[in-house]
């Protein structure tokens, strides 16, 4: 024993390092090929047969319950894998998410959120996979991820003002942002808490364009805030809410449909989107089933569905949905600098005014 | 005489002050000591963590969340508002019909018993959700009515308001005052009464003077029972409270938890203040209890004479039938009316009437389906292991002599202490942080509400055990009986009518619970309450009535159930 630990040591190398030498330099010729088997699995698309046995793909989202349902069943329909639904807003999906990570695996799969800056953030700390869908060419730059493929928009969330006629005559509806702080509206305004998303993207794209007094102005007009649009709309129907301040698009289109006598408002000065985004998680147990389905999604058939189901914009130019008005004649405020979209400190800043502006 | 001496010189060697913790309370005492002191232990570093607000357990301690908090004082101050005043007119609601159904001679008594009784288990997201549509200002249909018979525009109600949130807190909360009270009532002595009327009392005046007195006990502890329920309420104020912007602390923390980044900090120590405000109450009323509870109730077992109110009982019965009316007529009425629309608007064109959304909510969507399955599993689950858990504490600290029963009973009722939407959150923070995986699983929801659910389990068992006379086992083990064949052949049969109810009460509470399922119900744990929560926020009326409907239903269906297997004697 004693003579062959000496011999190694005359040779300069002991076995175990020359072991450890061996697997280095195996890893390091390996790496190259680990990392693009890795990136090529990732970028492979998904198979139906192993999606099948993976099981139903979990989807995170925080649209209308049925409405997603109702797509679940047709992309079930149309591809035969099997998924699921949870309606999570961040609060309850991030932290979820967080420990889920820790523990290196996601209950979810795919998540669709509200919040494209979650998203980036996402992509950021390395947790979302990425996959770049056959059609990501009909995806303009502004609604994707810059490095195409992590997060895509599903729909564009138009925020115009809305009314119904039977309670605000025509004549003295709000035309633009600043109506809103006329004083005979004053607790007759709704819009969404600080937990959604869409209001943060309010916030965040009016900014700039609207007076700085504009938030204290409005807060003065003692605004409800409620937990969904679909709350708003309800109350507009109802009565009992004179204008809705910003109501989700599919919302319109919804009580349209319904025979409701609606009204929305686009005011010229902009109207605020947002990204609704659709992304993989980097740890989930069903990448094929999530591929394929968000394949779907994205696809032009897809997109024709999911919009039509809901009433809502495709961000691709070659879908069209009945009763909303051309996207083209609308000037969209869309947040695009993410890096602002993402910082933490304009997110407080957002909380404090809308929380204040909402009587929280 | 030797074997007593004996016994005296070992409990001399022993000493006085010597711990003999047995396993009987030790076991129990370690299971709910981690179920409830880690999730409170998360709660506590989070509310006074001032660095990483996601962290857990948190790192930098400090106090800014509290000053951040003292800026939010009217959330606390709308909190004690609603609580106080729903608890103090849904005792005004429980003690009077509890005294008209125990303490007089109006007719149908029985049937109001029942009736009075339904409310609670419904539940105030139920009521919440057929009051928005009941008493809303401009549509409610009350107001509705009120303007097609008046020619008035102006409403006569306004459920948006603090006045409606009482009103639908206290009217969804005295079916507790009414159960409690009334089983003070009917085992009160009448000896008092009837000197109060030789001495020439009318009977209001009796009735003011003597017997309200004597409930006193009685009445605090459902004034603390509803308090408690309604500082941590959370369905109707966030429901109804919206459009008059009045927030309570529930739904602000729901608003703070929701957002992104969720400020867990902030609504840690909003959670914090919630349980230290209802254990000061819990601690008031022990304190109040402690020095009245032996002047009124004795061991005798009375039947007090009932009243004959002459034309009054018509009054009375005018009043019993408006509660039933107000908290389970009119509500259900309105569900199943916003159940038949198409829209969110209620209308009266038959034509028009659709089983649409019970096809929906039943058949076409999932998440309500396996809600439903969900629902039942919890509330048979929870109505099990509640009702085992509870009695063996029960007997444990009635009947055992070890050491540590006191603390054993304190720490079984100090979930009431916690309002249970912050202990979800704590419980939620507990299991994700725990290395076995259990978020997302049934088993994690079941937990949190045999938790939540304790103290009621407890009190409804240990009232059964206290009564059950020791002599009984006693003879039983004297004739040779193993203890066994004690618990099988004596204890059981006498408990079974106390398990049964208590069982029944576990599972109403379970299939109509939101609150502690908010957080903790997963992709495949979906149950009734959040379903119908998240159906309301993002769904329409008419399906979400459908789907209240459905869930009454199922309410309706255990108690009857449980009322006919069980049979005579058992009160459910």
């Amino acid at each position: 024993m004693k003579d062959r630990k000496d011999q190694g040591r005359a040779s300069g190398l002991t076995r175990r390092q020359v072991v450890r030498l061996g697997s280095a330099a195996t890893m390091l010729l390996a790496a190259p090929s680990l990392v693009g088997r890795a990136h090529a699995e990732a970028s492979a698309p998904g198979n139906v047969d192993a999606a099948k046995a993976e099981g139903p793909v979990v989807v995170w989202h925080g649209d209308q319950e049925a409405d997603v349902v109702e797509f679940l069943k047709a992309f079930t329909e149309k591809t035969g894998v099997p998924a699921v639904q949870q309606r999570l807003l961040p609060g309850q999906a991030l932290p979820k998410l967080e420990a889920e990570f820790r523990a290196g695996q996601t209950s979810g799969d795919v998540y669709l959120t509200s919040d494209s800056g979650i998203m980036e953030d996402l992509r950021r700390k390395n947790r979302l996979l990425q996959y770049i869908p056959t059609q990501i060419d009909a995806y303009a730059p502004e609604y994707r991820s810059a490095d195409p493929g992590y997060w895509t928009t599903y729909y564009v969330n138009v925020g115009p003002m809305m009314y119904d006629p039977r309670y605000v005559k025509e004549e003295e509806a709000p035309k633009t942002w600043l109506d809103l702080l006329d004083h005979k509206w004053k607790g007759q305004i709704g819009f969404q808490n600080s937990a959604a998303g869409t209001s943060y993207g309010f916030w965040f794209v009016m900014k700039d364009v609207l007076p700085k007094d504009f938030w204290d102005k409005l807060g003065a007009n003692n605004p409800r805030a409620y937990s969904s649009s679909t709350q708003i709309s309800q109350d507009i129907e109802r009565g009992g809410l004179k204008i809705g301040g910003r109501v989700s698009i599919f919302q319109y289109v919804k009580s349209v449909r319904q025979k409701q006598p609606v009204k929305a408002v686009f005011p010229s000065i902009g109207v605020p989107s947002v990204n609704q985004a659709t992304g993989i998680f980097s740890t989930t147990k069903r990448p094929n089933g999530s591929k394929i389905f968000n394949e779907y999604l994205l696809s032009k058939e897809g997109q024709f569905k999911w919009n039509e189901i809901q009433g809502s914009y495709s961000a691709r130019k070659d879908v069209q949905i009945e009763h909303l008005p051309d996207i083209n004649t609308l000037k969209l405020l869309l947040p695009v600098n993410f890096e602002e979209y993402m910082k933490a400190d304009n997110r407080r800043e957002f909380v404090g005014i809308w929380n204040k502006m909402t009587g929280l | 005489m030797s074997s007593i001496a004996q016994e005296g010189s070992v409990r001399n060697l022993r000493g006085p002050n010597r711990l003999d913790i047995r396993a009987e309370v030790w076991i129990p005492l370690v299971l709910m000591i981690g179920a409830l002191g880690y999730p409170l232990f998360l709660l506590l570093t989070s509310a006074f963590n001032v660095g990483d607000p996601e962290q857990f357990p948190a790192r930098v301690y400090g106090f800014d969340n509290f000053v951040k908090l003292s800026r939010h004082l009217d959330w606390i101050g709308n909190t004690l508002i609603v609580a106080s005043g729903g608890t103090v007119l849904g005792i005004t609601i429980g003690v009077s019909l509890a005294w008209i159904i125990h303490r007089t001679t109006m007719p149908g008594r029985k049937w109001f018993d029942l009736l009075i009784a339904i409310p609670y288990p419904l539940g105030p997201l139920v009521g919440a959700l057929a009051w928005s549509q009941l008493g809303a200002p401009r549509d409610g249909l009350i107001n509705r009515f009120f303007t097609a018979v008046t020619g008035i525009q102006s409403p006569l109600i306004d459920i948006y308001t603090p006045l409606g949130i009482i009103f639908t807190e206290a009217v969804f909360e005295a079916p507790v005052a009414v159960l409690i009270i009334g089983a003070a009532m009917q085992r009160m002595d009448p000896a008092l009464e009837e000197c109060s009327t030789i001495f020439g009392s009318g009977k209001l005046r009796t009735a003011w003077k003597i017997t309200l007195p004597l409930m006193m006990p009685a009445i605090l502890s459902a004034a603390l029972f509803m308090f408690t329920s309604m500082i941590g309420s959370f369905a109707i104020p966030t429901m109804l409270g919206a459009s008059s912007r009045f927030y309570v602390s529930t739904n602000a923390m729901y608003i703070l938890l929701q957002g992104y980044p969720p400020n867990y900090p902030l609504a840690a120590a909003l959670g914090l203040v919630l349980i230290a405000m209802t254990a000061v109450a819990v601690w008031l009323v022990q304190r109040v209890l402690r020095g009245r509870s032996y002047a009124v109730i004795s061991g005798k077992n009375y039947r007090p004479r009932q009243v004959n109110m002459g034309w009054m009982t018509w009054v009375l019965f005018a009043g019993a039938l408006t509660y039933v009316m107000l908290s389970l007529v009119l509500p259900m009425g309105t569900l199943l009316l916003a159940s038949f629309q198409s829209s969110n608007a209620i209308n009266f064109d038959f034509a028009s009437w659709t089983l649409r959304n019970y096809k929906y909510v039943m058949f076409d969507f999932p998440t309500t389906q396996q809600a439903i399955v969900n629902s039942l599993i919890l509330g048979i689950g929870t109505g099990t292991l509640g009702v085992v858990f509870a009695t063996f504490i029960a007997i444990a600290t009635h009947r055992s002599t070890s050491s540590g029963r006191g603390l054993l009973e304190q720490v079984t009722m100090l979930p009431q202490a916690f309002p249970r939407l912050i202990f979800a959150i704590g419980f939620l923070w507990m299991i994700l942080t725990l290395p076995i995986q259990l978020y997302g699983t049934l088993l994690a929801v079941l937990l949190a509400y045999v938790v939540v659910f304790l103290p009621l389990a407890y009190r409804g068992m240990s009232g059964v055990v206290v009564q059950i006379d020791k002599a009984l086992e006693e003879a039983a083990r004297v004739s040779g009986a193993s203890p066994m064949r004690v618990l099988r052949t004596v204890i059981l049969p006498l408990l079974r009518p106390g398990l049964v109810a208590t069982w029944a009460l576990l599972f109403m509470v379970s299939v109509r619970e939101i609150s502690a399922s908010l957080f903790l119900s997963g992709p495949n744990t979906q149950v009734l309450g959040p379903a119908i929560f998240s159906f309301w926020d993002s769904g329409g009326m008419p399906r979400v009535s459908a789907l209240a409907v459905v869930q009454a239903l199922i309410i309706l269906i255990a108690l009857t159930v449980v009322r006919f297997m069980a049979g005579r004697g058992v009160r459910v």
